[in-house]
């Protein structure tokens, strides 16, 4: 069993996107293609199995949902011949604003409920104080 | 002549995601988006770290530096296509600068021109301010 999860905008995929999948899910699950000095040595003949019809399945489904795609996605190929996508989230710098802007405003609120608090705490205060001068000046 | 040199004192670091509108022009362009903005008394980067966040497509970062609205294209960076994926890294690109100084106002923005990019590729400017 495998599954492969990617990170791209729709307009990136592949026939080169779709290669580079196949051989890092040969390398990194099935360690096949490295060599001892490091080189990259890959054959189709070394495929497991059944992984070509798996792997052709998924990239064919991951292509066919990116068609209907706008927005970046997580693509997930797995060994049962399906792809998953679900959309990633890439904040822009003008969300990161807006984020950064909403956090201020409620932390200026926060800081505005605070002061006002304290001057509640102030106002029962001396209206505490007054009414015992006024008790024990009766 | 001052009595003794100058040297940044105040760590300043920026970082932004590039817009998520393309943008080719290389001395008007309309969606650069700011990464670094120099202190009052100007400011120095060491160094831009460009990561991508997911698989990347051939194309080109800009990079400009900003002086009173007007952009002047100092560095181009060619971004590779590289696959990145549960197992594989994505593609990025450190640079580093001896003399990289910005005048108080100044800010260090950057675009990308090929659909694939949008929104994909993050900087981050180490720098500081004198």
């Amino acid at each position: 069993m495998w599954t492969e999860t990617t990170s791209l905008h729709p307009d990136a995929w592949s026939d080169k996107v779709e290669a580079d999948l196949r051989r890092t899910v040969l390398m990194h699950r099935f360690h096949l293609g490295a060599l001892p000095h490091g080189e990259i040595h890959y054959r189709l003949e070394d495929e497991p199995e059944g992984f070509a019809a798996a792997f052709d399945a998924a990239a064919a489904s991951a292509r066919e949902q990116l068609a209907n795609a706008t927005v970046h996605q997580n693509v997930t190929l797995s060994s049962d011949g399906t792809a998953t996508l679900s959309p990633m989230v890439v904040r822009t710098a003008e969300e990161y604003a807006a984020h950064e802007a909403a956090h201020a405003a409620l932390r200026a609120m926060a800081v505005d409920r605070a002061s006002r608090q304290a001057e509640w705490d102030a106002a029962v205060q001396a209206h505490y104080e007054s009414d015992l001068q006024r008790l024990a000046g009766a | 002549m001052a009595a003794s040199p100058a040297y940044s004192s105040t760590v300043n670091i920026g970082s932004a995601v590039v817009s998520a509108t393309l943008d080719t022009s290389l001395t008007a362009p309309t969606h650069a988006v700011t990464v670094f903005t120099a202190g009052a008394s100007g400011s120095q980067s060491y160094e831009v770290k460009y990561q991508a966040l997911g698989t990347t497509v051939a194309g080109v970062i800009n990079v400009f530096r900003v002086n009173g609205g007007t952009y002047y294209l100092i560095e181009q960076i060619l971004v590779g296509a590289v696959t990145s994926s549960t197992t594989a890294v994505a593609w990025s690109t450190v640079r580093q600068y001896a003399n990289d100084n910005f005048k108080s106002g100044d800010t260090l923005a950057f675009t990308v021109t090929i659909a694939g990019l949008q929104s994909l590729i993050a900087a981050t400017v180490k720098g500081a301010d004198y």
